[in-house]
């Protein structure tokens, strides 16, 4: 396992790690899914990014419920999933919490231009993408981000992505995808054609076909925040 | 195009946002949002309530948000559908309902209130002021702010900041702010935006602005009452709220509120106060103008907050137009806050 130790230094972890909690940055095994140690360990070694999981409105220990915290942990792995097609890889995924008494109520989203707030008044200052989990967004939107967005979290604008929790493990794993890829630089539903495809991750409906052209994966690899391949 | 959830059916007709179902799928949504049936996400049916043809709406979501058995999130996301309906039915609704204990729900009542309430709405948000805490208590506030505004009645007035809390442009570090008149198609997209999110005021079609600023793609949308050529003597005379900013996001390709353009005269003669605050009720930026005659001449800058930059805007406004002398901006933002992190 001394490979797993060295691709876990590379992703910025130190000292005794649990694989489940610190490897793959879950509370527990995602339900219904599988843990491939020798996948991630490969996708380690191509492009990958960091997240950060920043979840709005917890409890004061930091916490979620039980049930939206199992279905981040089966969002991640559902992008893990979609993002291994294309050969890349989610690394550190680490979680951060602001409570309800510092949310001053986002947790509850009315409308873009909160979520926009959200992402101006919150960052994480670390190589990592900032991805807020919301409790409610009103409206048809479940997901918001900026189209290859900035890697300077001291610029203006929509440094992050906004995601609701749903209620449905899929359907958020799907839009966690989808608004990372925008912010990595993907378009709206278009594939390499030029044409909608409803099989393609970017389609605007999700669940989709989940499906990653060669072409997006290069887009998504150029992107200033995609970690270079680690060398263990 | 906005990421949505898959359908589970085809509408008759439309898209998301405009959407016509046939009896059966109405039956069929009504009753997974009510929870009587779980063949599909409830906040999605919820969700679906607040954006189709649904013949008694109001009702539904009415029972959702009083029901206290329901989670905050179901009842939050019904009071949200109930000011979005923007009948006067559910201004009555909404009223009705400023006791509600719950303060996550009534911090949904009391922003509602603030949006589509008028005059008969002060009362039940002056108890929600003085007898609630917390977030609720601060949309209460904010709610009564907006009403006497927008209705330029007595009372509830805002906070004028001092010149010295303003953000101080560095003048190594400023970039212009791009000011243009709106093409007529977008334009159009802003206010078709616009009509889903209703704050109380009708809008002018004519002099919608284009505001680039970095990344920020904003417009400047007056209220119609203030584009006669007498409007500055209007905002002379009493409080009012003469427009918004909605902010684009590329990615849905729509516009949403983000800021609500306050004013009141000031205590001097011929000044107004200017105070743009977040649709959330952070004051965010703030100014003065100095009337002569039909025409206000004002300047604008930031106030400090997490992910705030400094702004220097001066210009002039007459009979609901804008020119600009100045427009500029910072380039880095306030630090921003830290959320916690969790050990795993």
């Amino acid at each position: 396992m001394a490979s797993i130790r060295e691709l876990a230094r590379c992703i910025g972890l130190q000292g005794d790690i649990s694989i489940i909690r610190n490897f793959y940055g879950y509370t527990r095994v995602p339900q219904g899914k599988q843990l491939s140690l020798s996948t991630q360990a490969r996708l380690l070694k191509s492009s990958h990014i960091h997240l950060n999981l920043i979840r709005v409105g917890t409890n004061e220990n930091g916490w979620f419920s039980d049930t939206d915290e199992q279905e981040i942990d089966a969002a991640v792995q559902t992008m893990r999933d979609i993002y291994a097609r294309v050969n890349i890889g989610v690394g550190r995924v680490e979680r951060y919490s602001i409570t309800v008494a510092q949310a001053n109520g986002r947790q509850d989203i009315d409308g873009n231009d909160e979520a926009e707030t959200l992402t101006d008044e919150w960052t994480v200052p670390n190589d990592a993408l900032d991805v807020f989990f919301v409790l409610t967004y009103a409206g048809t939107t479940i997901g918001l981000s900026r189209t290859d967005g900035s890697c300077d979290k001291d610029a203006k604008g929509m440094d992050g992505c906004v995601i609701a929790i749903e209620g449905d493990t899929i359907t958020t794993g799907f839009v966690l995808a989808h608004e990372v890829g925008h912010y990595l630089g993907l378009d709206q539903d278009f594939d390499d054609n030029h044409s909608p495809d409803p099989n393609n991750l970017m389609y605007f409906m999700v669940p989709n076909g989940g499906q990653l052209t060669g072409g997006q994966g290069g887009v998504m690899r150029l992107h200033c925040r995609m970690r270079a391949a680690c060398q263990a | 195009m906005p990421v949505n959830i898959v359908l589970p059916f085809e509408p008759l007709q439309g898209t998301f946002g405009d959407l016509i179902f046939s009896l059966d799928q109405i039956n069929l949504i009504q009753n997974v949002a009510a929870g009587r049936d779980t063949s599909f996400s409830r906040i999605q049916a919820i969700k679906l309530l607040q954006t189709a043809n649904f013949p008694d709406k109001v009702h539904d979501l009415q029972l959702l948000m009083e029901n206290e058995q329901e989670s905050p999130e179901i009842r939050h996301l019904a009071a949200t559908g109930l000011y979005k309906v923007n009948t006067p039915e559910a201004v009555e609704i909404l009223i009705s309902n400023s006791q509600i204990q719950d303060e996550r729900v009534l911090t949904g009542v009391m922003k509602g209130l603030g949006r589509i309430g008028n005059e008969s709405a002060l009362e039940a948000i002056s108890r929600v002021r003085n007898s609630a805490t917390g977030l609720a208590a601060l949309q209460a506030e904010f709610a009564a702010v907006l009403i006497s505004h927008r209705l330029g009645l007595a009372g509830n007035d805002l906070k004028i900041p001092d010149d010295s809390e303003f953000l101080q442009l560095p003048s190594d570090a400023a970039r212009s702010v791009l000011v243009t008149k709106a093409s007529e198609r977008e334009a159009e997209v802003c206010l078709q935006s616009l009509s889903t999110q209703p704050f109380g005021i009708e809008y002018t079609e004519d002099s919608l602005y284009q505001i680039q600023c970095g990344q920020n793609n904003w417009m400047l949308v007056f209220n119609r009452e203030f584009t006669h050529q007498d409007a500055v003597q209007t905002l002379q005379s009493r409080k009012a709220f003469p427009g918004v900013i909605a902010t684009k996001n590329e990615e849905t390709s729509s516009y949403s509120t983000a800021f609500l353009l306050l004013t009141s005269p000031a205590e001097q003669p011929n000044i107004l106060n200017i105070l743009i605050h977040r649709s959330t009720g952070e004051q965010i930026f703030s100014g003065t103008a100095l009337v002569e005659g039909s025409k206000a001449e004002f300047s604008i800058h930031s106030i400090p907050r997490p992910g705030a930059f400094p702004v220097d805007i001066e210009g002039t406004f007459e009979g609901g137009k804008v020119e600009l002398k100045t427009a500029l901006s910072g380039t880095v933002v306030q630090q921003r806050r830290h959320p916690t992190k969790v050990i795993q």
